[in-house]
């Protein structure tokens, strides 16, 4: 898209150089034509036309070119906001026109592309939430007809301890496709700005719930659990997805820990936002390819490998600043709000 | 009292919903529990049920071909308060949960569900909405109170954690059904906990609450199911 602007805007430039000469030159002309006529009744010396069309001259000049920063520092202004506009774009709404009217001067063409780039964005942008929304509805119910009859299948009483096995792998699968599913369409649903409204989060609510979530765990695990928390912190998001964001924080650092490990969950000295340190397995591959959908790393069969994008994704929609580092074991994850 | 059991026994449930097989597949495992079931299979059939009859529960799908299943909603607490309405829905976003329960209904269940979770759902709702307030639920020399959250064992008191007093509720409330880990698991820690580690937390919930009833000289009435899951049964004589 970037290369399109450049060449409209060469074209643009090549353009208005000839008709600006065509003015000046016209302008040159009329005005000597007056000066001439003018010439018998104000006895003018015969040199100083030639002065005067010469001073003409070069005060169009500086007019011209006075207009023209004037002018570009106006398009420029303009054309950033325009380019903001589609950066920000709120595809989701239902009006058709989502690039204003922008007074460019001579580069309706771009207007014209773009509008039309926008549009089908626009269009694609509807055509994927009704999908998202169809297909929470269209999977899970056959879904959820599997999963009744293999309810009742296991009922029988003819069924052998080798059936079961069959069965309880059917259920396996059965249960991480759900998952997969939600998952999926949870970041789909976060992506199109579904959670929108904002409310003032309580963050040591969120954690004693989300702990208590995780107590059998923690417990069998031996982890111990250090909160530095003293005064409540608030924040202000999505009460939906704080509550993702931060179970899925703390499930990371439970189920990725070892026996007789730690949580330490610390609210930052310098800034509104939380960390938590946790020790783990060694693991070598780079931080930014973890956040990546579908990367399970230290051998961790369950997990589907979602955790990461939709606590990163999270993030991005929330305005919160996210680091996360591994060193020798001790992984820390830091959010600032 | 014996009106009351009859009640529990014999409770009369609706279920609205227009997917066919889902249908079926809760028709039959309620069948054997002993209770009236009807079922419509759009919004006009289950109007007209509603308006006929008064049911102690109706499990109702909001997606419905016909009609929207929110205004049925409102018409069922219109006619009768105390029938318990529980929501199937395909879509898990939070906000149709929450509009659902802001409009009267008494719980919100989401596909794909465990047909075990689903009838201890429809129990606790008929349980809660009964004016006479029957809250016992026994198995046996079991008896517990869903009112006190207290459980005996020979009239004599037990003293369960939070998490065993809710698993063996869920046993009772499906007795002699096979219940998976995954739907116990879903009950206890709902859906976010998705490891199989909490398969190894059940069975040692299990394990002390096997201990604690057999102090009391109740009988072991859990069995496993080889590589399924539970079942709270009396047990054949081998």
């Amino acid at each position: 898209m970037e290369s399109v602007i450049n060449l409209q805007n060469v074209k643009l430039s090549n353009y208005n150089l000839i008709v600006i000469s065509i003015i000046l030159l016209a302008s040159q002309v009329v005005f000597a034509i007056l000066l001439f006529t003018v010439q018998p009744y104000l006895q003018l010396p015969s040199g100083s036309i030639f002065v005067l069309l010469l001073l003409f001259f070069i005060l169009q000049l500086v007019a011209l070119l006075v207009y023209e920063k004037i002018n570009t520092a106006r398009i420029k202004r303009s054309f950033g906001r325009f380019i903001k506009q589609i950066k920000l774009g709120n595809y989701e709404s239902e009006e058709s026109h989502i690039i204003q009217k922008y007074d460019f001067v001579n580069i309706t063409d771009i207007q014209v592309e773009l509008s039309e780039l926008v549009g089908r964005i626009q269009a694609d942008y509807n055509e994927q939430k009704r999908y998202i929304e169809n297909v929470s509805h269209e999977l899970m119910t056959p879904i959820a007809i599997i999963r009744g009859k293999l309810e009742l299948l296991i009922q029988s009483e003819k069924i052998t301890k080798s059936d079961f096995k069959l069965i309880s792998q059917i259920m396996t699968k059965l249960d991480r496709l759900t998952r997969v599913n939600q998952s999926l369409v949870l970041l789909s649903k976060i992506d199109y700005n579904h959670y929108q409204d904002k409310a003032t989060i309580s963050f040591n609510d969120i954690l004693d719930e989300t702990l208590n979530l995780f107590e059998d765990q923690i417990r069998i695990d031996e982890l111990v659990i250090r909160k530095d928390i003293k005064e409540d912190l608030r924040f202000n998001m999505n009460e939906n997805l704080a509550y993702i964001l931060i179970k899925n924080m703390i499930k990371n650092a439970v189920i990725h820990n070892i026996e007789k490990g730690y949580i330490r969950i610390k609210k930052l000295e310098d800034a509104n936002g939380i960390q938590i340190i946790n020790s783990g397995v060694i693991i070598h591959s780079s931080t930014d390819k973890l956040f990546e959908r579908f990367q399970v790393e230290g051998g961790y069969q369950d997990s589907i490998g979602l955790g990461l994008s939709i606590i990163a994704k999270i993030c991005e929609v929330s305005g919160i600043l996210l680091s996360y580092t591994h060193h020798e074991g001790v992984h820390t994850v830091t959010i600032r709000f | 009292m014996i009106l009351l059991i009859w009640r529990i026994d014999f409770m009369k449930i609706l279920i609205v919903e227009d997917d066919l097989e889902i249908l079926r597949t809760v028709l039959k495992y309620f069948d054997s529990f002993g209770y009236v079931l009807e079922k419509a299979k759009n919004y006009q059939d289950g109007l007209a049920k509603v308006n006929e009859f008064v049911y102690d529960c109706v499990i109702l799908d909001l997606n419905l071909p016909d009609g929207d299943g929110i205004d049925l909603l409102a018409k069922i607490k219109q006619k009768n308060k105390s029938t318990g309405v529980i929501i199937l829905s395909a879509n898990s976003s939070i906000e149709t949960k929450v509009a659902g329960l802001e409009i009267g209904a008494d719980d919100y269940l989401t596909k794909p569900f465990h047909l075990s979770e689903l009838n201890a759902r429809v129990k606790s709702v008929v349980r809660r909405n009964m004016y006479e307030g029957d809250n016992t639920v026994s198995f046996n020399e079991i008896i517990i109170d869903t009112a006190s959250q207290e459980v005996t064992v020979h009239s004599k008191k037990i003293k369960l954690t939070k998490k065993e007093y809710e698993l063996l509720l869920y046993l009772v409330i499906n007795k002699n059904r096979v219940l998976t880990k995954q739907s116990i698991s879903e009950h206890i820690w709902g859906d976010f906990i998705d490891r199989t580690d909490s398969y190894d937390f059940i069975y040692s919930h299990l394990k002390n609450l096997r201990k604690k009833i057999m102090e009391k000289d109740g009988l072991d009435y859990i069995q496993t199911i080889y590589g399924i899951g539970y079942k709270f049964a009396e047990r054949e004589i081998e």
